[in-house]
C-alpha cells in the first residue's frame, strides 16, 4: 500500500513536471518580458489586450537569443527584451542627464535640468494607462484580427522650447491577418498615448513591395481652386 | 517470483518515470541547427578546422554564366575559407570593439545562431546551414572593411587619438571610449540567411535585423546565396550608424528616408548598393538574386552592358540628375518612380569618383573606395545630427549649436521635411567633405590624400556636374545657422564648372495650365484612404470614425472624412525637374494679435515672397521676418473665411470656432484650437514627385508610353487632410501650401541678400549663401500655392 501510494505520488510530480516543462516557455516569455503588450482588434467596437506570449514574438519574428549566448557576451544581445537592468545600464553607461527618473532629451544644454531644483514647466501629466490608450489608437483603422505588439523601451523627459513633457520610447510590432508584419520605433506622449515621432521602418529591397494605391478619380469636381 | 516481478515492475516504472522527470528538464532539441547539422554536412572531412565551403561571388560570377539555371549544383562552386574559431555563427572581434556586433541565424524563429560541434563549418550547398555560413562570411567581411574604416576615420579626424581635430568633423570623440572602440550599438545586428519569405531582402531598423529570403518564381533561389545583396543590406545597417553618429542611444533617431519615394531613401539605396563595389570592386549589384529571374539587379558603372545605349562614361552621358531618376535598366521606355532606380545616381557618381580617385591620386581601389566611405560617414553623421551641432570644432571655443536641423526642439521635422537629405544636400556637404580631404593642403596639409598633389576644387565639381549635381553655390561650411556669430566665409563654386547642371527658377513651377485641366484632386475613397493610413502608420483624432463612414467617394472634401489631395503640377521650364516637394507642415506665416490672441495671416512683403495673400482687407497683417523659435512661430497651412457683417475676412480656426461658439472638445484637437476644423495629417504632411518633364505634369511624365495612363499615386504623392465633422457645409477653406524641387534657382541660396529687409549681419558676404534653417520655416525659399477648398456636405 506504502509502495503504491509512492508509485502514484512519483507518477504525479512527474507528470507536473513534464506538464510545466511543455509550459515554461510561455511562462517565461511573461516573467522575462514584463514590458511587451498584446493588442488584438477583435472588431471596430472591441480591443483587448494581454501581456505577449512566446508565441506572438515568434510570430512577430522578434529575435529571442538562447539565453546562454546572450549571458556568455556581456553585451545586450537579447535586445527586443531589453531588461529593466539593461535599460539601467545603458542610461549609466552613456552619462544621459536624468530627472525624475527619466531620461532628459531634446533642449537639454541650456539648463541643468538634472537638478530637479531647477524649475520645468511641463506640458503633461503621467497616465498610467498611456499604453492602453496607445494600443486602442494603433488598432482603430485596422482590420479586424490585427494585433499590435508594444514594448516600451525608455521613460522620458523631452525638452522643446524651454518647456518639458513626459513622453515614452517604444517599439511598435503590427502583425497583420495575413501574418505580414509592420514595425517601427515611436516616442508617445504619456498622457495622451498619442504618437508624437516615429522611426526606423523597415527597409525593403522588394521592388514590388506594399504600397498605399490612390486612384484618381475619372472626373474632377473637387471644387478647389488653386492658385 | 511473483513479488521480484512486482519489485522489478515497479523500479522499471520509477526509472521511467526518472527519466521522463530529466528528460522534461532538457529542452526539446527537434528543431535545434544541432540536431539538422548531420544531414547536411558534407565533405567537412576536406575543410580544416574553423574552415568552411562558401560561394566566394555570386553564382553568375563564379559560373561566368549570365544563364546559369535554378537547379544548377552550386556545390560545384564553393571555396574553401576560414570562418570562425567560434562554435556559434557570431561576430568576433572584427568590429573594433564590440566583440558581439553580429550574428547569423536560419529564420526568425530560431533561438539561436548555428552551432558546430566539430569546429568546421562545411554544408551542402542547398541546405540551410550553407546559407547561415556563406551569410557569416560575407557579413564579416563587409563588417571588417567598414569598422576598419570607421576606425581609421577616427584615427584621421583625431591625429591617433588626440582630443581635438584638425577640421570640422562630424565624428564625435564622445563615442569613443579609448583607441578604436566604439560605443554604437546596443544590440547586435542579426541577419537570417535563410530566412523563408518569398521576394524578402530587408532590413529591419526596430529589430535591427536582416531577412534574406527566396525568390518566389524561382524557390531554390537565395537571397543568401547572392554575396552582393548580403553587403547591400548591411549597408542600410551601416548606415543607420553612420547617421546617428551624434545621436544619443535615448530618444528620436533617423534613418534614410521617410516615405515610400524620397530622395533620402534613394540616396540610401545608392549606398548600399556601393557598399557592394565597396567589397568586391564590381560595378553591378545581385546578378543572382535580383537578376537573373526578376530583372531588378542594378549597375553601378555606364559601362555596364545593362544600360541602353547613350549611356557611356563620356562626361555628356553620365547617368545625371534629374533624367534618369526613374530609369530602370530593364523597361528604359517605362518610367518607374523608385529609390531603387533612383539610387542609382549616386552610386555610379561614388563610382566615377572612386575610379577618378585611383587615376588622379595613384591610389588602390581599396584606398580610395576606403576614402569614399570615410566622406559618407562624415556626410551622413552631420546631416543626422538631432542636436543641431553637425560638427565638431578646430576650436573648442567656436563649437556652434543650431548649426543644422534648427535647433534641438526642432530637429527631427528639419529632418524630415522641411530641410531634408536631397541630392542637393547630400552632394553639396560630400563635396566640401571632399575638398577638407583633398583639396586643402594650403590650410591642412596633413589632411591631403591625394598622392599626386591635389585633388582640385575644379576636378571636384567637374565630376560632380558631369552628374546634374552641381546645385549648390557655395560648400556652406557655415551650414544654416541662423546667427551670424563666430561663422567663415562660404567657398564659392566656380560657375564655369556647372555645363550639365541646370538651375530653374521656382516660379516655372506651375499649376496645369491646360485648358479644362484640374489643378488638384480630392481622393476620398474609404478603401484606399483606409490603405493611406495604416500603411503611412498615421494617427488620427479621436473623432474620425474608425470604418472612415463620412468618407463618400464623390471626389469632394466633406465634413468628417479623411482626404488625399494630389496637385498637378507643371513644369513650365525647359528642363526637367527633380524632387518637387510639397510641404503643408506647420510654418510661419501667420502672426499673433497680442489683443486678440487670434493668429492673423501674413501678407508678406514682395522682398520675401510672390504671394501677396490676403490682403489687409481681407483680415491680413503685414510681417516682414521669419522667425522659428515661438510656437507661434509655427502655424498650420490651413484658414478659414468668415463671413462678417459689412465683408469676408480670412481667419485663424480658433478664431473661427469662437465665432461658431464651437466648444473647444469638439475639435480634432481639443488641445489645438488653430487646426480645429482641417488639418494636414502629421506623417502626410508633405508629398514628393520624383521627376516633372519640360512642358509637362508628373502624370504625363511617368505615364505609360504606351497607353498613356496616368501612373497610380503612391502615399509619397499626396497629402492627407482630416476635416472636422463639425465644419459648417459652405465653409471655404485656404490651404497655404509651400512647393520647391531640387534643381531649384532660388530656392535654397541667397543670390541677393541686400534686398533682404530682415536680414542679415554682411548682406555682401552671404551673397549665394544657403538660406538659413529659420529662412525654411517662412515663404522666402518657397513657391506658395493656394488651395481654396469649399467644404461640400
Amino acid at each position: 500500500m506504502k509502495k503504491i501510494l509512492l508509485f502514484i505520488f512519483s507518477t504525479f510530480i512527474a507528470l507536473s513536471i513534464a506538464i510545466y516543462s511543455k509550459r515554461s516557455s510561455e511562462v517565461f516569455a511573461s516573467k522575462s518580458n514584463p514590458t511587451w503588450k498584446t493588442f488584438v482588434k477583435n472588431s471596430n467596437l472591441e480591443v483587448s489586450g494581454h501581456k505577449t506570449t512566446q508565441k506572438e514574438l515568434e510570430a512577430a519574428r522578434v529575435p529571442t537569443p538562447k539565453r546562454a549566448i546572450a549571458e556568455e557576451n556581456n553585451q545586450f544581445a537579447n535586445d527586443e527584451r531589453i531588461s529593466f537592468e539593461q535599460q539601467a545600464k545603458i542610461i549609466k553607461d552613456n552619462h544621459f542627464l536624468i530627472r525624475e527618473e527619466r531620461v532628459l532629451i531634446g533642449d537639454i544644454q541650456k539648463r541643468n535640468y538634472q537638478d530637479e531644483d531647477v524649475p520645468l514647466e511641463m506640458l503633461n501629466k503621467i497616465n498610467p494607462n498611456w499604453k492602453d490608450i496607445l494600443g486602442h489608437e494603433l488598432l482603430r483603422f485596422q482590420d479586424d484580427d490585427t494585433k499590435v505588439m508594444i514594448k516600451e523601451e525608455f521613460s522620458i523627459i523631452q525638452i522643446q522650447n524651454g518647456k518639458g513633457r513626459y513622453v515614452e520610447q517604444v517599439i511598435v510590432t503590427y502583425v497583420l491577418k495575413d501574418g505580414a508584419i509592420n514595425s517601427y520605433r515611436a516616442l508617445v506622449d504619456s498622457e495622451t498615448g498619442s504618437v508624437t515621432d516615429t522611426w526606423d521602418k523597415t527597409i525593403s529591397e522588394n521592388y514590388k513591395r506594399e504600397r498605399a494605391n490612390l486612384s484618381l478619380p475619372s472626373e474632377n469636381n473637387s471644387g478647389i481652386i488653386t492658385r | 517470483m511473483k513479488k521480484e516481478v512486482k519489485t522489478s515492475l515497479f523500479n522499471l516504472t520509477l526509472i521511467a518515470l526518472a527519466s521522463l522527470v530529466l528528460s522534461a528538464c532538457v529542452p526539446s532539441i527537434g528543431n535545434n541547427a544541432r540536431s539538422r547539422a548531420a544531414s547536411a554536412i558534407t565533405g567537412s572531412a576536406n575543410v580544416g578546422l574553423y574552415q568552411g565551403r562558401v560561394l566566394a561571388d555570386n553564382p553568375i560570377i563564379l559560373s561566368k554564366n549570365a544563364n546559369l539555371s535554378d537547379s544548377y549544383d552550386l556545390n560545384k562552386l564553393l571555396s574553401t575559407v576560414p570562418i570562425t574559431t567560434n562554435s556559434f555563427l557570431k561576430g568576433n572581434a572584427s568590429c573594433q570593439g564590440l566583440d558581439y556586433c553580429f550574428e547569423v541565424r536560419a529564420t526568425k524563429v530560431d533561438p539561436s545562431p548555428l552551432q558546430t560541434a566539430t569546429g568546421k563549418w562545411s554544408y551542402n550547398a542547398n541546405s540551410s546551414e550553407f546559407l547561415q555560413v556563406n551569410t557569416f562570411y560575407h557579413l564579416n567581411m563587409v563588417s571588417d572593411l567598414f569598422f576598419t574604416n570607421l576606425s581609421h576615420s577616427f584615427s584621421r579626424a583625431y591625429l591617433g587619438n588626440s582630443a581635438t581635430t584638425l577640421y570640422d568633423t562630424s565624428l564625435p570623440k564622445s563615442i569613443q571610449t579609448d583607441t578604436n572602440v566604439f560605443k554604437l550599438i546596443t544590440q547586435p545586428l542579426i541577419i537570417y540567411g535563410d530566412c523563408n519569405e518569398p521576394d524578402a531582402a530587408n532590413f529591419n531598423n526596430t529589430t535591427q535585423s536582416i531577412c534574406l529570403g527566396y525568390v518566389s518564381s524561382n524557390p531554390t533561389v537565395k537571397w543568401a546565396q547572392d554575396n552582393t545583396a548580403i553587403y547591400h543590406e548591411t549597408g542600410h545597417f551601416f548606415q543607420k550608424l553612420q547617421l546617428n553618429l551624434r545621436n544619443p542611444l535615448i530618444g528620436p533617431r533617423v534613418n534614410m528616408g521617410t516615405l515610400f519615394y524620397d530622395e533620402a531613401g534613394s540616396i540610401g539605396e545608392g549606398l548600399s548598393d556601393y557598399y557592394s563595389y565597396f567589397v568586391n570592386g564590381r560595378t553591378h549589384f545581385a546578378e543572382w538574386a535580383a537578376g537573373r529571374f526578376s530583372n531588378a539587379s542594378r549597375p553601378m558603372s555606364e559601362r555596364d552592358p545593362a544600360h541602353v545605349a547613350g549611356i557611356s562614361t563620356d562626361p555628356d552621358q553620365r547617368l545625371s540628375y534629374p533624367q534618369f531618376l526613374d530609369y530602370n535598366p530593364y523597361e528604359p521606355s517605362f518610367p518607374t518612380e523608385d529609390v531603387h532606380y533612383s539610387g542609382m545616381i549616386i552610386s555610379h557618381y561614388l563610382v566615377a569618383l572612386t575610379e577618378d580617385l585611383e587615376d588622379k591620386c595613384v591610389m588602390s581601389r581599396r584606398d580610395a573606395s576606403d576614402l569614399v566611405i570615410h566622406l559618407v560617414s562624415e556626410t551622413l553623421a552631420e546631416y543626422g545630427d538631432l542636436s543641431s551641432t553637425g560638427t565638431q570644432s578646430v576650436s573648442s571655443s567656436l563649437i556652434l549649436r543650431d548649426k543644422i536641423n534648427l535647433n534641438s526642439s526642432h530637429s527631427s521635422d528639419w529632418y524630415k521635411i522641411v530641410n531634408p537629405i536631397t541630392y542637393r544636400s547630400f552632394m553639396q556637404t560630400f563635396a566640401k567633405n571632399l575638398m577638407n580631404n583633398l583639396s586643402n593642403t594650403i590650410a591642412r596639409p596633413a589632411l591631403n590624400r591625394c598622392n599626386n598633389g591635389i585633388y582640385t576644387r575644379d576636378q571636384i565639381e567637374s565630376l560632380i556636374d558631369q552628374y546634374g549635381l552641381l546645385l549648390f553655390r557655395t560648400y556652406n561650411e557655415n551650414r544654416n545657422l541662423s546667427t551670424s556669430a563666430g561663422t567663415r566665409d562660404n567657398t564659392p563654386v566656380n560657375a564655369i564648372n556647372r555645363k550639365k547642371s541646370v538651375l530653374i527658377s521656382k516660379n516655372l513651377l506651375i499649376l496645369d495650365p491646360t485648358t479644362s485641366a484640374s489643378s488638384a484632386f480630392v481622393i476620398d475613397t474609404r478603401s484606399e484612404i483606409k490603405k493611406a493610413i495604416t500603411s503611412g502608420n498615421l494617427t488620427l483624432s479621436a473623432q474620425t470614425p474608425s470604418d472612415l463612414s463620412f468618407n463618400n467617394d464623390n471626389g469632394r472634401m466633406s465634413p468628417g472624412e479623411v482626404v488625399a489631395v494630389a496637385l498637378n503640377l507643371y513644369n513650365n521650364s525647359n528642363t526637367p525637374m527633380g524632387g518637387v516637394q510639397i510641404l503643408a507642415n506647420d510654418w510661419n506665416h501667420a502672426s499673433l494679435d497680442p489683443v486678440t490672441g487670434y493668429l492673423k495671416p501674413c501678407q508678406f512683403p514682395t522682398s520675401m515672397s510672390n504671394d501677396q495673400w490676403p490682403l489687409i482687407s481681407e483680415g491680413g497683417v503685414p510681417c516682414t521676418k521669419t522667425a522659428a523659435t515661438a510656437s507661434t512661430d509655427f502655424a498650420p497651412v490651413c484658414f478659414i473665411q468668415s463671413n462678417e457683417t459689412t465683408s469676408t475676412k480670412w481667419v485663424s480656426q480658433k478664431e473661427f470656432q469662437n465665432k461658431m461658439a464651437l466648444d473647444s472638445s469638439f475639435c480634432l484637437d481639443p488641445t489645438k484650437p488653430n487646426e480645429c476644423f482641417i488639418r494636414a495629417i502629421k506623417g502626410a504632411d508633405q508629398a514628393i514627385y520624383s521627376r516633372i518633364n519640360s512642358k509637362s505634369t508628373w502624370g504625363k511624365t511617368l505615364a505609360n508610353p504606351d497607353t498613356g495612363k496616368a501612373p497610380i499615386l503612391s502615399g509619397a504623392n499626396v497629402i492627407l487632410f482630416e476635416v472636422s465633422k463639425h465644419v459648417p457645409p459652405g465653409t471655404l477653406v485656404d490651404c497655404r501650401l509651400r512647393v520647391r524641387f531640387t534643381n531649384c534657382e532660388d530656392c535654397y541660396h541667397d543670390a541677393n541678400p541686400l534686398l533682404r529687409s530682415d536680414h542679415v549681419t554682411n548682406p555682401i558676404t552671404r551673397t549665394d549663401y544657403d538660406y538659413t534653417d529659420t529662412d525654411y520655416n517662412g515663404p522666402r525659399p518657397f513657391k506658395i500655392i493656394h488651395l481654396q477648398i469649399p467644404i461640400i456636405d
